[in-house]
């Protein structure tokens, strides 16, 4: 008697029970994966950080490089003045101008803006320390500055308070009313005896009539109560400032426009030397009833928004290099709707998502068309309303 | 919904049976295996946009993720006797189907999990014996002496010649 083995395996595996898991559950055990990761590793703002990091965790032992490869959180000196009543927040009227002025609470630093939206604009809380390290391809080890949270200033009318009123512990930050959410304990999205996951310590408070603030704080990080009160009696105001970016658009698919743009993109982490970020969506994304920052996906009356997003960032935190005979510049698509162009000098890249929805020779169109500023002088770069209409 | 949560959900509607297969293969226990592959869809979500071939990361991880849970303390404790591959059958079982069935997975059930992933990845996923090594993270030589000692043990625990078909055969004849 003779079996064949590829038909004996299909044989053994055959007959299934029924799955326990659906499609949609994998996509919530992924999102929730995505969230504690965010918060572990604080800020992996580019995707490439979720390459590097299981690189990096690797090797904690010869983390020894102490070279900082991001920009140092921008703090008041220690010699300024406190002022005893902070004025209210004020929120910029334009809807691409950020203002949040950073600034020191105890051992937790808060840097200036670093992402708005017409809804938001956010800032990154950082603690002492570093991050989780990066090994990139070289094997270079960069640190990362230790980010442990957001400071989400939302503009008057934008958030929706009712879950942190119902979830939260009643507080007053500088006499306005505020709600704290201490971290929670989870269960694993996926079945691991002992794993629990831990969310954020959530500070919402009303700086001024229905315009709402809020900053969180990764459980890990282990800030209290009084140290995120204490940073939200803090927050001010400065100069609203026009957003940067450090690249501009030639051509622009017809209907596309801005609805976010920064140093950092929309996953909030710190932004790295050089990093800036443009979202364009086809479609007004309506900034109304939030109660968090918006992310991918964007999606209106049920339908995703056709995106391009765009950010450019050091190379030694991407993954791909240019293409083998073409010239260094030249752009190219690593994979469908997911596109490259190198600066001259080839230490900076911008990345172009297309989510699918449109053409890879758009994306060429657009990156033939882009102009890059001087990643490492800020005061070279555009306006983004500017810079991709 | 986002372009990766389309993509993602269409991987996974297409490959969710497939990869619970493989593992199952590798663990001899379905539960287990819907756990390993559910742990790899979530990292893949994470990562969708950095892998070049998802179905080939998912096949790797899941396979290892698959010998993993049969590392597990709880897995001796309990493997006999739970919901893993069969008892072997009596040797008065008729040749029906499902007997036959629980005779294969009895006999795999008796080859160590990394031997059964081997078998598994080359002679039903159609690896190479560099994939497979590439896959399971071990020598190319390894994945030759598993094959070859996989083989064997079939023969002799299911009593009959163990085949392989012709592309199989072609990559075979490095073994």
């Amino acid at each position: 008697m003779k079996q064949e083995l590829s038909d004996m395996l299909a044989e053994a595996k055959s007959d299934p029970p029924p799955l326990r898991y659906s499609v949609e559950d994998a996509v919530t055990a992924g999102r929730k994966r995505q969230r504690r990761l965010r918060a572990a590793w604080t800020g992996a703002g580019s995707v490439a950080a979720v390459v590097a990091v299981a690189a990096a965790i690797a090797v904690p032992q010869i983390v020894t490089d102490k070279r900082p490869t991001r920009t140092t959180p921008v703090a008041p000196a220690a010699s300024q003045p406190a002022k005893q009543e902070p004025a209210p927040f004020a929120y910029p009227k334009d809807k691409f101008s950020g203002n949040i002025v950073g600034f020191k609470a105890g051992n937790l630093t808060v840097s200036d803006t670093v992402h708005v939206t017409p809804g938001y604009q956010v800032a990154i809380v950082v603690a002492p320390g570093h991050g989780t390290p990066v090994q990139d391809a070289a094997g270079t080890i960069h640190q990362m500055p230790n980010d442990v949270g957001q400071l989400v200033v939302y503009r008057q009318g934008v958030f929706a308070p009712a879950q942190a009123k119902k979830s939260g512990e009643r507080v007053s930050v500088n006499g306005s009313t505020g709600y704290y959410q201490k971290p929670m304990v989870t269960k694993s999205p996926v079945k691991i005896p002992g794993k629990v996951f831990q969310t954020e310590a959530i500070l919402t408070w009303e700086y001024d009539d229905n315009a709402w603030a809020v900053v969180t704080a990764s459980a890990a990080a282990k800030v209290t109560k009084q140290q995120l009160i204490a940073l939200a009696g803090k927050v001010t105001s400065g100069t609203p400032e026009p957003v940067k970016i450090g690249f501009k658009l030639g051509y622009v698919p017809k209907g596309f426009q801005l609805t976010a743009a920064g140093s950092s993109d929309s996953m909030l982490g710190f932004p790295l030397d050089g990093e800036s970020y443009a979202l364009l969506l086809k479609g007004n994304l309506p900034f109304r009833a939030l109660t968090a920052p918006v992310q991918d996906p964007y999606v209106v009356n049920d339908k995703q928004l056709p995106l391009l997003q765009l950010a450019v960032y050091p190379h030694w935190w991407g993954k791909y290099e240019p293409k083998a005979g073409l010239p260094k510049t030249a752009p190219f698509c690593a994979s469908e709707s997911l596109c490259y162009r190198f600066t001259e000098d080839g230490k900076y890249e911008i990345e172009l998502g297309g989510g699918g929805t449109v053409p890879d020779s758009e994306l060429i169109k657009v990156l033939n068309s882009i102009t890059f500023a001087d990643p490492t002088d800020a005061g070279s770069w555009f306006d983004a309303t500017d810079a991709v209409s | 919904m986002s372009d990766r949560d389309t993509e993602f959900r269409d991987f996974v509607t297409a490959q969710m049976e497939p990869l619970r297969g493989l593992a199952y293969l590798t663990c001899g226990d379905w539960q287990a295996a819907e756990d390993a592959v559910l742990t790899v869809l979530a990292k893949l979500y994470v990562k969708w946009r950095r892998v070049d071939n998802h179905a080939s990361y998912a096949r790797t991880a899941v396979v290892r993720a698959a010998i993993d849970e049969t590392r597990r303390p709880w897995w001796r404790r309990e493997n006999s006797q739970s919901h893993a591959m069969p008892d072997r059958p009596s040797p008065h079982d008729s040749t029906s189907a499902v007997d036959e069935r629980l005779r294969i997975r009895d006999a795999l059930q008796q080859l160590p999990a990394r031997l059964r992933a081997v078998l598994t990845l080359r002679y039903l996923e159609g690896l190479s014996v560099q994939e497979t090594a590439e896959a399971l993270g071990c020598p190319e030589g390894t994945v030759k002496s598993y094959t070859s000692r996989g083989l064997d043990a079939l023969r002799q625990v299911l009593g009959v010649e163990v085949f392989i078909t012709k592309e199989s055969r072609r990559e075979a004849r490095a073994v």
